[in-house]
C-alpha cells in the first residue's frame, strides 16, 4: 500500500507540545487531527512513493525500546486512522 | 469623520472582526494557540521576495530604494534548498513575491516543491508576463481550496492605474485576469491606496467583480518613499464606508481592507456601544505587547533572513544570509534579535488607551526607527 497526504490537508508539528505533537487539519472540512510525535515520524515518510512496508523498514529501529509488534499494532492503528478520517489516502496504481 | 453614523459604525465593526478569518489555516492556528503555544518555534508563514529584477517601476513600491536586478539574487539550488527548510519547519503557507515572480525561471520549480508538501502559495504579480502557457501550469499545480495569484491593479480606468504602473500597463492586466480565471485559477486584485486612486476604490470594486475575482484587497500605501501619496483620511474614510455598503449589496467578491483610517481618534466611534461590542479596555497587569511571536518570516531576494517585512528596514533587522548558512541554522539568531524580545511599554498615553490591546503599541519598527528602543508606541500612532 502507497499512502499519500490528501491534498487539502496541512500538516504541523509543534515540538514543544507536550513532548511533540502533530497537527492535522483539512482546509476543505476544517476536521482536525492530532498526534504525537511518533504519528509525525510516520507522516514525514508518507510521500506518495514509497510502501507501507518500506516506511515501517525505516521507522521501526529508531524505537529501540519496543518489539516489533507492539510498534506495527501502533503504526496500524494511526495508519487506520488517517485512511478513515480522509487525511491520507491510498494513491492508486 | 467625528460623526459616524450608527449603521457605518456596525459595518466597520464587522469588517475589523472579520480580519484575518480568510486564512485557510486559521482554525488550526487557533487550535495550537489553545493548547498554550505563545511562540512558534518555527515560522508559520513566509514571505519570500524571490527577485528582485522587475519589468515595472511604480512609483509607490515598497521595493523602492533597492536595485530593480537580479544579479543578487539567491540562485536555485540555495532556492531549493530554503523550500527543503519549509518543508521540514510545517511551514503552512509561502508568499511568493518581488520584484516581479514570472522573471524568475525556476518559479515553477519552486512552486511544484511546495506544492508537493500542500504547502499553501500565493504569487504576487503585475501580470504582465502571464501567459495562457504559464496560467495552464498553474492551473495544475495549484489548489483551488487554497492557493491564488495576486495581481497589482490599482486603479478602474487605464488613466488612474497607468499613472501608477506605467503606460500600456492597464488593458494588459485585465487581460492577465480574464487568462488566470478562464484556466480556473483563482485570483485576488490587490489595490495600493494613494491620493491619486482613492476616488476609484468602489468603482475598481465593481470591475473586480464583473472580471470575476475572488477577493479585493485595499492595502495603504508605504510612508517611507511615498509622503506625497498619502490619502487624505476623510476621504479614505469616506470611501471605505461606500465600498463597506458595496460589499452589503451581497456582490460574490470578497472585500478586504486595510484602509480603516484613524477610528480611534474619531469620538464618535468611541461609544459605550462600539467600545462593548468590539471588546476594548484598557490593558492590565503584565500586558505582553511583544509583536513577534516567531510565526512569521520574510527573505529578502538576496538572502537576507528578517523577522518580517518591516523589518527588514531596520540595518539591525537581519537574522543572516542564506547564500552563507541555512535557514535552519539562522533561526535560532531571532533569540538574539531585538525585535524578538519582549516588549515592555511604560509609556502612559499606551497604558490608558482602550486599543493598546487591539494594536499592542503598533509596530515595533516604527517605534525602533523613532527612539531606537522597541518598548515605546509606534511613532505613526495619531491618538493623542
Amino acid at each position: 500500500m502507497i499512502l499519500k497526504l490528501n491534498k487539502n490537508v496541512l500538516k504541523r508539528y509543534e515540538h514543544n507540545l507536550n513532548g511533540g505533537t502533530v497537527f492535522l487539519f483539512n482546509m476543505k472540512t476544517e476536521e482536525s487531527w492530532v498526534g504525537n510525535s511518533a504519528a509525525d515520524c510516520l507522516l514525514r515518510l508518507i510521500d506518495g512513493e514509497h510502501t507501507l512496508e518500506e516506511i515501517y523498514e525505516y521507522l521501526f529501529p529508531l524505537f529501540e525500546n519496543f518489539n516489533e509488534n507492539e510498534l506495527r499494532e501502533a503504526f496500524d492503528k494511526i495508519v487506520k486512522s488517517l485512511l478513515e478520517k480522509g487525511f491520507t489516502e491510498e494513491k492508486n496504481g | 469623520m467625528d460623526n459616524i453614523k450608527e449603521c457605518d459604525a456596525k459595518l466597520l465593526i464587522k469588517k475589523i472582526k472579520e480580519y484575518r478569518k480568510d486564512f485557510p489555516a486559521r482554525l488550526l492556528i487557533q487550535k495550537i494557540k489553545s493548547e498554550g503555544i505563545t511562540r512558534f518555534e518555527n515560522p508559520y508563514y513566509v514571505s519570500w521576495e524571490i527577485t528582485a529584477a522587475c519589468n515595472l517601476r511604480c512609483r509607490h513600491c515598497c521595493f523602492a530604494g533597492g536595485e530593480y536586478s537580479s544579479k543578487s539574487d539567491i540562485d536555485t539550488e540555495t532556492a531549493i534548498n530554503l523550500v527543503q527548510d519549509f518543508i521540514d519547519m510545517d511551514v503552512l503557507k509561502v508568499m511568493l513575491t518581488g520584484g516581479e515572480p514570472f522573471l524568475r525561471k525556476d518559479l515553477f520549480e519552486i512552486i511544484e516543491m511546495l506544492k508537493s508538501h500542500n504547502i499553501i502559495t500565493e504569487v504576487t504579480s503585475n501580470g504582465l508576463l502571464i501567459t495562457d502557457e504559464s496560467a495552464k501550469r498553474l492551473e495544475k499545480l495549484f489548489n483551488p481550496v487554497c492557493d491564488y495569484v495576486q495581481i497589482s491593479l490599482d486603479g478602474a480606468t487605464a488613466g488612474i492605474h497607468e499613472d501608477t504602473r506605467g503606460k500600456g500597463t492597464f488593458q494588459k492586466t485585465l487581460n492577465s485576469i480574464k487568462k488566470l480565471i478562464k484556466n480556473g485559477v483563482k485570483v485576488y486584485i490587490n489595490c495600493v491606496v494613494t491620493s491619486k486612486n482613492l476616488h476609484e476604490m468602489c468603482d475598481l470594486y465593481n470591475l473586480a467583480s464583473k472580471l470575476g475575482v475572488n477577493k479585493v484587497t485595499f492595502t495603504r500605501v508605504f510612508t517611507e518613499y511615498n509622503n506625497n501619496l498619502i490619502p487624505n483620511d476623510k476621504e479614505l474614510f469616506k470611501e471605505t464606508i461606500k465600498l463597506l455598503k458595496r460589499e452589503e449589496e451581497k456582490t460574490p467578491v470578497e472585500l478586504r481592507l486595510f484602509t480603516i483610517p484613524g477610528l480611534a481618534s474619531c469620538k464618535a466611534f468611541n461609544t459605550p456601544e462600539i467600545i462593548k461590542e468590539l471588546g476594548l479596555e484598557q490593558v492590565s497587569g503584565d500586558f505582553d505587547f511583544s509583536c513577534h511571536s516567531g510565526d512569521k518570516l520574510h527573505i529578502r531576494s538576496d538572502g537576507e533572513v528578517f523577522l518580517c517585512l518591516h523589518a527588514s528596514n531596520m540595518n539591525t533587522g537581519s537574522l543572516g544570509n542564506l547564500k552563507q548558512t541555512g535557514l535552519t541554522e539562522l533561526l535560532p539568531n531571532r533569540d538574539s534579535n531585538i525585535l524578538f524580545g519582549k516588549r515592555t511599554i511604560t509609556d502612559t498615553k499606551c497604558l490608558k488607551c482602550i486599543y493598546a490591546k487591539m494594536c499592542k503599541a503598533g509596530c515595533p519598527v516604527n517605534a525602533y526607527l523613532e527612539y531606537k528602543s522597541i518598548d515605546f508606541p509606534d511613532s505613526a500612532c495619531k491618538i493623542s
